[in-house]
C-alpha cells in the first residue's frame, strides 16, 4: 500500500518535470532554429522534408487496398468444399 | 457286344439319368427364382439412392444459399472499407499538409528575420516559391497516382464481382441441374449405378469448370497488385525529384546568405 502511495507520488513529481523537459526542449529547437540563417535555412528545408515523408508514410497505408480486392476469396474457396457428392 | 451287355448299359444310363434330373430341375428353379428377386433388389437401391439424392439436394442448396450470403455480405463489406480508408487517408494526409502550412509560415518569419539586404530578401522569396512549387509538385503526382490507382482498384472489384457472380451463378446452377437430373432419372427407372455415375460425372465437370473460373478471378487480384506497386514507384518517384528541389532550394538560398552562412 504504501509501495503503491509512493510510486504515485513519485508520478507526481515527475510528469511536470517531463512536461517542463519537453518545453524546454521544444524552445531550444527554437532557438536553434533563429540562431543563424544557416540553421533557419536547414530547419525550413528539413521541415518540409519531415512533412513529404509523413504524408508518404500515410499513403504507404494504402498499398494495402490491392489485398482487400481479394478479400472474399475465403469465401469463394469455400465453394469447392462442400461435400456435393452422395454420401 | 451281345443284346445282353447292350440291355445292361441302357439300363444304367436311365439309372443314372433319373438321378441327375431332378437337380438339372431344380437348379432352373432356383435361376428363375434369383431373375425374380434381382429387379426387387434393384429397385430397393435405387429407392434408396433416390431418398438419398433428395435429402442431399435440400442439403447442398441450403449450402449454397449460405454461402451466397456470406459472399455478398464480405463484397459489400469490402467496398464500404474500401471508401472507409480513402477517407481516412485523404483526413489523414490533409492535416499533415495543414500541420506543414503552419510550420512553413513559423519557420518563413524565422527565415525572414536574418535577411538583411534586398538580395537576401529577394532569395528567401525565390526560396520560398521554389519550396511552394515543389510541394505542389509533389502533391499534383501523389494525387494523379493515386487517381489512377482507385480507378483500377474499383475496376477490378467491379470485374471480380462480375466474375465471382457468373461463376457461383453458374456453379450453384450446374450442381441444381446434376441433382435435378439425378432425382428424374430414379424416377424413370434408370438403375442406381448409372444414376450415381451420372451424378458424379457432371459434379467433377461443375467443380472443374468452376476451378478454371477461379483461376481467372485470382489473375485480377495479381493485376491489381501491379497497380500498388505502380503507384508505389510513382510516389517514390515524386518524393526523389521533391527532396532534390529541396536541396536545390537549400544550396541556393544559402548562397545567398553566402557571407553570413556558417
Amino acid at each position: 500500500m504504501l509501495f503503491k502511495a509512493n510510486r504515485l507520488l513519485a508520478l507526481a513529481v515527475m510528469l511536470p518535470l517531463l512536461g517542463q523537459g519537453c518545453a524546454v526542449n521544444q524552445q531550444a529547437q527554437v532557438e536553434a532554429e533563429a540562431k543563424t540563417p544557416a540553421a533557419a535555412i536547414d530547419a525550413a528545408v528539413e521541415a518540409e522534408l519531415n512533412a513529404a515523408n509523413g504524408v508518404n508514410g500515410e499513403e504507404r497505408a494504402g498499398d494495402s487496398d490491392a489485398d482487400l480486392v481479394e478479400s472474399d476469396k475465403a469465401e469463394l474457396n469455400s465453394y469447392a468444399e462442400v461435400e456435393y457428392e452422395l454420401p | 457286344m451281345s443284346f445282353r451287355n447292350l440291355t445292361q448299359r441302357a439300363v444304367s444310363i436311365l439309372a443314372l439319368a433319373g438321378l441327375a434330373l431332378p437337380s438339372v430341375a431344380a437348379a432352373q428353379t432356383l435361376n428363375v427364382n434369383a431373375n425374380v428377386r434381382a429387379p426387387g433388389l434393384n429397385a430397393e437401391v435405387r429407392a434408396d439412392v433416390c431418398s438419398k439424392i433428395g435429402t442431399h439436394f435440400l442439403d447442398v442448396e441450403s449450402k449454397l444459399v449460405d454461402l451466397r450470403v456470406k459472399l455478398d455480405a464480405r463484397s459489400n463489406d469490402r467496398e464500404q472499407k474500401l471508401e472507409e480508408r480513402r477517407a481516412d487517408r485523404l483526413e489523414k494526409v490533409s492535416d499533415r499538409e495543414k500541420q506543414s502550412d503552419e510550420r512553413r509560415a513559423e519557420l518563413a518569419t524565422k527565415l525572414e528575420a536574418h535577411a538583411t539586404t534586398d538580395a537576401q530578401r529577394a532569395a528567401i522569396l525565390k526560396f520560398q516559391a521554389d519550396v511552394r512549387a515543389a510541394v505542389e509538385a509533389r502533391r499534383v503526382a501523389y494525387q494523379a497516382a493515386n487517381e489512377a490507382f482507385r480507378r483500377g482498384v474499383d475496376a477490378s472489384v467491379t470485374a471480380r464481382r462480375t466474375q465471382v457472380e457468373a461463376s457461383v451463378t453458374l456453379f450453384r446452377t450446374s450442381v441444381k441441374a446434376a441433382l435435378e437430373k439425378a432425382k428424374t432419372d430414379c424416377a424413370a427407372g434408370v438403375s442406381a449405378a448409372t444414376v450415381k455415375a451420372n451424378l458424379l460425372a457432371a459434379l467433377k465437370a461443375a467443380r472443374t469448370r468452376f476451378e478454371s473460373d477461379r483461376k481467372a478471378i485470382d489473375r485480377v487480384g495479381t493485376q491489381v497488385k501491379a497497380l500498388a506497386e505502380t503507384r508505389k514507384a510513382a510516389h517514390a518517384k515524386a518524393m526523389t525529384v521533391f527532396k532534390a528541389d529541396m536541396e536545390k532550394a537549400r544550396v541556393a538560398l544559402k548562397a545567398a546568405f553566402a557571407g553570413d552562412v556558417k
